[in-house]
């Protein structure tokens, strides 16, 4: 993710139009389907919008806009609408991206990853694919080293379980 | 030092996120008031009904006044205090006895920022719902506040926003905190405001019945949990 050395002048619009496909592609490795990064990422900028003043005031915005995308993303507050979307979500195949048919099909990990519970997904995420550290993390996830280390611990332990399963 | 199994990780996520066909960014001003338009499933009925309410509120208004005692009203909008209109309200004082019995209810749309709706942070937010019964100010005031007060963040959307309110116990708005936001609905239930439904989606068919909501709190239609689907909804 790009930094800003002048965020002062950076506009709102400017940001998101930069961001977008950054903030997407992390929605989509923590939601798991197109629908659900979709909204994941735009809620995540409405947000942004609406801290604008503060974030671009940041020295480190991505920083802000990452701690927001998890918040997000981790939020327990499921309104019972929402859950009945996801239903209707998890029955419905996924439309293949015919990009993504291919290499997909392939891979081992990402289908157990998308199975993970939320939390030890975030952290998976964040580890593995934004490369961030034990301390970096436990900063955007507002808990300790140790429990991000607990967490990454149980999330690795059920993707080798479940590879395993796979295999057997 | 990462193990095979991290290194795979890696290389499947950078794989998926790489390959990824990205949507269009959503139109800025779309985006803007994406809030709003979360929440447009509900609150649209309510726009769609806006001339009917429009009327009611005129009609009602015009009998209410027919039947207002012809005294010196501070208030111009009230009509019969609230108290006579909400019989189970705990803490309410009657009113005096020489008033008129209690009319039909009323149904108040707020529209204190030209949103739609007004938006409550505070008690004294509360406090500006004209027409609310003082119970609904407490309890409204009071869930802001509780809201804001929890707010891990710095955004001003944290609150309450009511769009709607029937005065024989009934309400209909927003709750946004900084995880996001949905509808919600509240009723008076055994003599205490409640929230009886929270939704971003439509309302549940059966809460609706089981607390009798008027159509001109849920809108016309609601969600069948048991047929799975959508269907007319209809109550006075």
């Amino acid at each position: 993710m790009p930094t800003y050395a002048d965020a002062d002048a950076m506009t709102f619009d400017d940001y998101a139009a930069t961001e977008w496909p950054s903030l997407y592609r992390r929605a989509f490795l923590l939601a798991g389907n197109h629908a659900d990064a979709e909204d994941l990422a735009q809620q995540t900028l409405i947000k942004v919008h609406g801290a604008w003043s503060r974030v671009s005031r940041s020295d480190v915005p991505a920083a802000y806009v990452r701690r927001i995308l998890m918040n997000t993303f981790l939020s327990a507050k499921r309104p019972r609408g929402r859950r009945l979307e996801l239903l209707v979500g998890d029955d419905a195949p996924e439309p293949a991206s015919p990009l993504m048919a291919g290499p997909e099909e392939r891979m081992s990990l990402w289908p157990q990853v998308r199975l993970l519970p939320p939390r030890q997904r975030a952290v998976i995420v964040l580890r593995y694919y934004e490369q961030l550290s034990e301390a970096e993390i436990a900063d955007v996830l507002d808990c300790s080293r140790g429990n991000v280390k607990s967490t990454a611990h149980r999330a690795l332990q059920n993707l080798r379980t479940a590879l395993g399963q796979e295999e057997s | 030092m990462h193990s095979d199994l991290e290194r795979t990780l890696i290389g499947e996520l950078d794989e998926v996120a790489s390959n990824l066909v990205v949507p269009p960014l959503p139109s800025l001003e779309a985006t803007a008031s994406g809030r709003r338009r979360l929440r447009a499933v509900h609150l649209g009925r309510g726009d769609r009904f806006a001339p009917l309410l429009v009327a009611a509120a005129v009609v009602l208004l015009l009998v209410s006044v027919t039947l207002a005692t012809p005294e010196r009203d501070e208030q111009p909008r009230a009509t019969a205090p609230s108290a006579t209109q909400e019989p189970d309200l705990p803490t309410t004082s009657r009113a005096p006895d020489d008033v008129t019995p209690p009319a039909e209810p009323r149904l108040i749309s707020y529209d204190g920022d030209g949103s739609g709706r007004a938006q409550v942070r505070t008690r004294a937010d509360a406090n500006n719902l004209a027409g609310a019964p003082d119970s609904f100010k407490e309890f409204i005031g009071g869930t802001a506040e509780r809201l804001s007060r929890g707010a891990a963040c710095d955004q001003g959307l944290v609150g309450v926003a009511v769009q709607s309110l029937r005065t024989d116990g009934y309400a209909v708005g927003a709750v946004n905190d900084c995880d996001g936001g949905y509808v919600a609905m509240w009723a008076m239930v055994d003599g205490g405001w409640t929230e009886i439904q929270a939704t971003q989606d439509l309302w549940s068919c059966a809460v609706l019945a089981q607390y009798r909501v008027p159509s001109d709190i849920a809108g016309d239609t609601c969600y069948d949990d048991v047929a799975r689907a959508q269907r007319p909804y209809q109550r006075r």
